[in-house]
């Protein structure tokens, strides 16, 4: 196996009480990676990007750490011109192989008023080992829109870390979704910078973390222009013994006049044994705002249990049937039929 | 309006920030070292194993580094705080036997006139030591027990405070509960023994009159099974150009099928660092409450914690935090389900103007046998201009499958068709915004003793005027 180095990732920007532990997590990862062999494929619109640096100023959510783990990585690069709105989503497959560390990084800029979906699926090989680390930074031009879809279903021995980094510019809109279903550990990163007025951002995020394993999540969300709007939803499934850590800031910077944000986290506990941490917190530097919370934590509703018993479905069987249907919201927010299908089979199948 | 509020401010310090000359007061010097501990446990006249504890805690003080996390507490230097500063004069039972110029002092602050009026019993702490302790007949004739800290130590109680003393808040925690373990002195203690009802509250007043000094109080309160109390925490102090720093302790055992509220109106003055440690924990079929009220202060560092051990416990907790111009308030509270059916409540509101700056810190702890609990967390944050911060931090932890975990954060400003629906009927545009601002507290206020809820009404209604534009 690779080399392993300690890296420290998903520190949140306004910490809290040591020994929560939920600050920050510090991981033993591959000391060093090698380009990945995926398949893409590059619709008509989408251009290869000459020059990645374009994107050297965009940040991510896991942290310098990250970043210089990954400085020198290989970074594929695509671009799309202003106005054109690509119907085709990206596809980028990952099939990962045993025993090795992937690096990637990948650079889009996208033009004023285009429009384009990039869809990342990590698979491997049954009962594959590894590491695989990528980041994604992404600018996103006046009135653009721009879809990131990362999928996560690599063996149960892969450790994971994928970052994403976002600017949007004016009435720019962009919309990440990360599904993780299986993978021993996985350290999922966002950062968006909403830069110009009425430019808008939703996160999605569903995961299903089982046995021992670990799904450490950091989102930031940067208000600096106005109007601006903020939408987070996560779903997620723990059982067995596993461990789960739900970051996400939502930073009002002064001047971000009349913007909005909310997050909202759902999480269905299947036993005891998880452990389920959550801060979700929201930084306020301006007046005329408006930033919401709302998190549940724990079991399925008695009423849904009984009307669901009633009709005579055995409660533990209602509890899967719930973990799946969790998933598969999660699933149908990807814009992408072809990549929903095929999905919803994986998530039935699990 | 520049004018009014310059009045307003006024009529602020008249009602706390006044002081009285210090005339052959003892002083510790400024600093700590070994010696200080030595001299203040001397003149404690504490017992071996205080002293004792006392050096261990300084040794892990020496030892501790300060929090990554929090606001800034640069500008307190350790070096250039007095530790213990004790007015030359003993304890009194009675007001007329404390020197005139202490009484005076807790006469403005409306002291005696709430004992006499509505208070089971009052203990009056003029920056270290105990000035006044007193209890009514009647509930003394129950059982209860409220002294100060030192004649427990050397009474039949002794034992019990060595059993439970810095056992809740261990001094390993934090560096400000290492500090107050080493130099702590004044503070209250209460026993209330099996059934007893304390139908009216006792209340514990901590003035600092001293510039550059530290309060270190220690208040140690068992309420033992099937038993009930209400106790009241005021703090004031005058504003100086020095820092002052009030570190003290709360530790509350809470027996089985018992009930304990503690209400607090903090309201320091705006050069103190207030870095308070309260914590309780909870027996089976026993509630714990807590009203908490924050408005003064330069930094405060607050966040009382409950612990439910037993089987069906629960807390509630209400809370207000103002933070005007150089103020940051880092409040809030924390919450371990250990017990199972064990619930608890949570509502806090925060205020901020004048580039106050309100941190709500919360936590939610639900361990892995908390079969059954429940838990319903809510923030709610007022910002009155952008000149101010908000930021709300609620970490929630949850290990339990058959538990329910709820969490709601607001933040906002005063909603402009609510000024314009009040206006619309005849009010002011000011007074509207005050009328929503009170309004927004009156969870909190409802819940205190009527002179409290009073205090806090006026305080936020003069912090108000002016904060138009």
């Amino acid at each position: 196996m690779a080399e392993v180095k300690s890296i420290t990732l998903n520190r949140m920007k306004m910490l809290t009480w040591r020994w929560l532990k939920m600050n920050e997590r510090t991981v033993e990862f591959a000391a060093e990676g090698t380009a990945g062999a995926p398949d893409i494929l590059r619709p008509v619109g989408v251009e290869v990007l000459a020059d990645t640096a374009a994107v050297k100023d965009v940040k991510g959510g896991a942290g310098p750490q990250v970043d210089a783990l990954l400085e020198n990585a290989n970074t594929l690069g695509f671009c799309v011109a202003d106005g054109v709105e690509v119907k085709e989503p990206v596809r980028i497959r990952y099939d990962l192989s045993d025993g090795a560390s992937t690096f990637e990084k990948y650079a889009v800029v996208v033009g004023d008023h285009a429009k384009v979906t990039l869809i990342m699926d990590v698979a491997s090989a049954e009962n594959a080992e590894g590491y695989a680390a990528f980041q994604t930074h992404v600018k996103v031009g006046e009135g653009a829109v721009v879809n990131l879809v990362q999928i996560h279903r690599a063996a149960n021995g892969y450790h994971i870390i994928d970052d994403f980094g976002a600017e949007v510019a004016e009435t720019g809109a962009f919309h990440a979704i990360q599904i993780a279903f299986t993978g021993k550990e996985n350290d999922l990163g966002g950062h968006v910078e909403l830069l110009g007025d009425r430019a808008q951002t939703t996160i999605h995020s569903g995961y299903l973390t089982a046995d021992d394993h670990a799904m450490d999540i950091n989102y930031y969300v940067n208000h600096v222009g106005r109007e601006c709007q903020t939408d987070i939803y996560t779903s997620g499934v723990l059982r067995d013994r596993c461990y789960k850590v739900f970051r996400t800031t939502i930073d009002f910077q002064p001047g971000a006049v009349k913007s909005e944000g909310v997050e909202n986290e759902n999480v269905l506990l299947m036993n005891n044994g998880v452990t389920n941490k959550t801060v979700p917190t929201i930084l306020c530097g301006e007046e005329d705002v408006s930033g919401e919370h709302g998190c549940t934590v724990g079991r399925l509703a008695d009423d849904l249990i009984f009307y669901l018993e009633s009709r005579g479905i055995p409660n533990e069987e209602i509890y899967e049937m719930m973990a799946k249907a969790r998933l598969e919201a999660t699933i149908r927010q990807i814009p992408d039929e072809k990549t929903v299908e095929e999905l919803v089979e994986f998530n039935n199948n699990l | 309006m520049a004018k009014e509020k310059t009045f307003v401010e006024d009529v602020q310090r008249d009602l706390y920030d006044f002081r009285d000359e210090e005339i052959d007061f003892y002083r510790v010097d400024t600093g700590l070292t070994e010696d200080i501990v030595l001299q203040i446990s001397e003149e404690k006249n504490d017992p071996e194993w205080m002293r004792d504890f006392r050096l261990k805690c300084l040794d892990i003080f020496n030892h501790s580094k300060m929090p990554p996390w929090g606001p800034s507490i640069d500008g307190l230097d350790l070096n250039n705080i007095v530790t213990y500063v004790k007015p030359k004069t003993g304890m009194a039972g009675k007001w007329e036997d404390v020197p005139e110029d202490i009484k005076n002092t807790f006469e403005r602050l409306g002291i005696p006139e709430a004992e006499r009026k509505s208070l089971a019993g009052v203990g009056a702490q003029y920056d270290s030591e105990l000035v006044y302790h007193n209890i009514r007949a009647e509930v003394a004739a129950q059982g209860v027990i409220y002294t100060d800290v030192e004649s427990a130590l050397h009474g039949p109680y002794g034992d019990m405070i060595k059993d439970h003393f810095m056992k809740l808040v261990l001094p390993t925690e934090h560096p400000f509960a290492a500090l107050h373990g080493a130099v702590w002195s004044g503070g209250s203690f209460v026993y209330v023994p099996p059934g007893v009802d304390v139908e009216i509250p006792l209340q514990s007043y901590f003035r600092l009159n001293a510039p550059g000094a530290g309060q270190f109080e220690h208040t140690l309160i068992i309420v033992d099974d099937r038993a009930k109390l209400h106790f009241i925490e005021g703090c004031s102090a005058p504003k100086y150009s020095v820092a002052n720093l009030h570190a003290g302790c709360v530790e509350i055992y809470v027996g089985d099928n018992a009930k304990m509220r503690y209400s607090t109106i903090e309201n320091w003055s705006k050069n103190m660092y207030n870095l308070n440690t309260k914590r309780v924990t909870v027996g089976a079929n026993s509630a714990m409450e807590w009203v908490s009220g924050s408005f003064g202060s330069h930094t405060s560092y607050l966040y009382p914690m409950t612990v439910l051990k037993g089987d069906h416990s629960k807390m509630d907790y209400t809370g207000i935090t103002f933070a005007g111009a150089g103020q940051e308030l880092d409040t809030g509270m924390k919450v371990n389900h250990i017990g199972k059916h064990t619930t608890s409540s949570v509502n806090t509101r925060s205020i901020c103007k004048d580039g106050g700056i309100s941190n709500t810190r919360t936590s939610v702890v639900i361990a892995p046998n908390a079969d059954e609990s429940k838990s319903i967390v809510g923030c709610t944050s007022l910002m009155l201009d952008s000149k101010s911060r908000s930021d709300t931090i609620p970490a929630i932890d949850v290990r339990n499958q058959n538990s329910d975990v709820g969490h709601e954060a607001k933040i906002g400003k005063i909603s402009d068709e609510a000024v314009f629906y009040l206006m619309s009927r005849g009010i002011s545009e000011e007074d509207a915004r005050a009328m929503i601002v009170s309004g927004f507290a009156e969870s909190v206020s409802k819940e205190l003793p009527l002179e409290y809820a009073v205090e806090m009404n006026n305080l936020i209604r003069l912090e108000m005027v002016g904060a138009i534009g």
